[in-house]
């Protein structure tokens, strides 16, 4: 199975720490709300809606786990795009 | 006593005095030095450990931690020196910044321990900071009197790092990093320290003064009496040295600099002169024939038991020594580096030719005033750092560092690392050589408290290191 991933934030439990922008400021970026949203490309667009997905570049998956994993308010989810089974975040086991 | 030039070395044999040291009646007599003396007032006074919080440690450069400490944006490390806490955070790639570690609210800490974040926030009132210090959320700010934004900023502390190390100093005015480690930066270039990454990193408490701790380390005529086996073939005989071995003890003389000061190990006292300079090839040990093996063996040791300052590569080189043929002109201690130099020159390793001279200058441990001692060595180093514990004269937090220096291709990667720390020193598995050491605090600590003991009664060629601490200490103290 391949190991590309997508990500999405579940903006509501979002606490705007800024922890993910850190790790990989290439796929989050903070929206006008000081809530944080996802983006496919380091110069695209944010994802405006929320619970929004992005694929991840493979270059960037293992920051994107770290950010998942740091997350304060427990709420990015780091999926396998072929199956949607989750890899990091609060539904990973 | 006569006066030399400013920041020029105070060569050994004799009390070291600098132009612009404070007088001697400018100090208070029960904590005035006198020629090679240092009175136990200076140790054991819980008023002067106050003094030396309020006026050393806030004025002068301190390692806080590793560059390798804080591999990304948003890592933190907080630093507690007596009352204060600050803490130290990479606040973008190429920056590092120190901040005090308080709510501008109303003081709480920020941070505690490492970790990392996106903000700094308090865990009382949910305020918020941005990683340059500036505030970022105030809940209700309008039920506030109004305040700038640059009111309600994080207090910065300055940080400079050299050599990998993150240094911080509570003093504004405080002079630059390099000028304050004068000539430190200069001898060590070849060291490269930059290029060094924590190995280990051990904490304890010990039951005497901050300055107690870092004394048994800043001289090297402890060696005959508390590490007999050293130069041993048999390392686990620790019985006390015969009066045989004591004729054959290494001597190593301390030189002094106008804030920092080291002794350099540079052979048998019998067979030496102070013209010598420390040697990295002149090693070995006691009744062993074979120079091969004696040097080996010697190497060996170190790697083995201190894990540290030696490394798996010069333990690989020390084993290849032992049955190599050593080529003609070359002694076993110079072909060792060369074997070591090959090893790691073949495993991806820069290794700068360290010329004699340089070796000479480094020696083998220097205290990095006030509170840091460094040992260059070539490929590792260690790294002792002793501060106080709460406002007990009596009792400290002692930490060692295992720095080794990394393959070229692993210069830009990150590492995780986890500090250990220990109450009980005999639980933090330091090995034979740092147990006897440390096994010393306590033996001090409770013969200096005894009123037969009025002061240090220092040697004026190996323990100078331990007396300029005190002189340069007498600058911070005594002046506005």
């Amino acid at each position: 199975m391949s190991d590309d991933v997508r990500v999405w934030i579940d903006q509501k439990l979002c606490t705007g720490d800024g922890l993910c922008i850190q790790y990989a400021p290439e796929v989050f970026e903070f929206g006008g709300d000081g809530l944080a949203y996802v983006k496919e490309h380091a110069d695209g667009e944010r994802l405006s809606e929320a619970g929004a997905r992005a694929d991840v570049p493979e270059a960037l998956r293992l920051e994107v786990i770290d950010a998942a994993d740091g997350c304060p308010g427990n709420c990015i989810h780091v999926v396998r795009r072929e199956d949607g089974a989750e890899i990091a975040g609060p539904d990973a086991n | 006593m006569s006066v030399s030039i400013e920041s020029q070395p105070r060569l050994t044999g004799q009390t070291p005095w600098f132009e612009g040291d404070v007088p001697a009646e400018a100090v208070p007599e029960k904590y005035r030095l006198d020629r090679a003396y240092v009175p136990k007032g200076r140790y054991l006074d819980p008023e002067f450990l106050k003094l030396e919080l309020e006026k050393v440690f806030t004025r002068t450069w301190l390692v806080a931690c590793r560059e390798e400490e804080l591999p990304g944006v948003g890592n933190y490390v907080e630093y507690e020196i007596g009352s204060h806490s600050v803490i130290v955070v990479r606040e973008s790639r190429t920056a590092v910044s120190a901040y005090y570690n308080a709510c501008r609210h109303r003081g709480t800490r920020l941070a505690k321990g490492r970790g990392r974040v996106g903000s700094l926030i308090c865990p009382f009132h949910g305020w918020r900071w941005n990683l340059d210090g500036s505030i970022r959320l105030v809940l209700d700010r309008e039920e506030f009197v109004p305040r700038t934004d640059e009111d309600l900023g994080l207090v910065r502390v300055r940080a400079e790092t050299w050599g990998g190390f993150v240094f911080i100093t509570m003093d504004p005015n405080a002079m630059p990093l390099l000028e304050y480690l004068d000539p430190i930066p200069r001898i060590f270039e070849p060291f490269q320290y930059q290029n060094m990454r924590i190995r280990w990193q051990k904490g304890v408490i010990l039951p005497c003064n901050w300055k107690t701790a870092l004394d048994g380390f800043l001289e090297a005529y402890h060696v005959a009496g508390t590490h007999p086996q050293l130069f041993r073939f048999d390392k686990s005989n620790t019985n006390i040295a015969s009066l045989a071995e004591l004729e054959n003890r290494v001597w190593s003389p301390t030189t002094t600099y106008e804030r920092h000061a080291h002794y350099s190990s540079i052979g048998q006292k019998k067979n030496t002169s102070a013209d010598a300079g420390k040697d990295p090839t002149a090693r070995g040990t006691n009744d062993v024939v074979d120079p091969r093996l004696s040097v080996a063996l010697s190497v060996q040791y170190i790697a083995d038991d201190m894990r540290g300052l030696e490394n798996d590569r010069s333990w690989r080189a020390a084993q290849a020594l032992k049955t190599a043929e050593v080529p003609e002109g070359m002694n076993a201690g110079e072909y060792m580096l060369q074997l070591y130099r090959e090893l790691s020159v073949a495993e991806g390793y820069d290794w700068p030719e360290i010329p004699a001279e340089k070796w000479a200058d480094a020696g083998t441990a220097w205290n990095v005033f006030p509170n840091t001692i460094l040992l260059p060595n070539q490929g590792s180093s260690f790294m002792y750092r002793a501060r106080p514990n709460g406002d007990d004269p009596d009792s400290c937090v002692f930490e060692i560092f295992s720095l080794d220096q990394v393959p070229v291709a692993d210069y830009g990667r990150k590492r995780d690392h986890q500090p250990e720390f220990f109450e009980d020193f005999r639980d933090a598995d330091l090995g034979e050589v740092f147990t006897q050491d440390l096994m010393n605090a306590k033996e001090v600590t409770v013969g200096m408290h005894s009123p037969s003991f009025d002061g240090h009664r220092l040697s004026e060629d190996q323990e100078m290191t331990i007396y300029n601490h005190h002189r340069v200490a007498d600058r911070y103290l005594w002046s506005e």
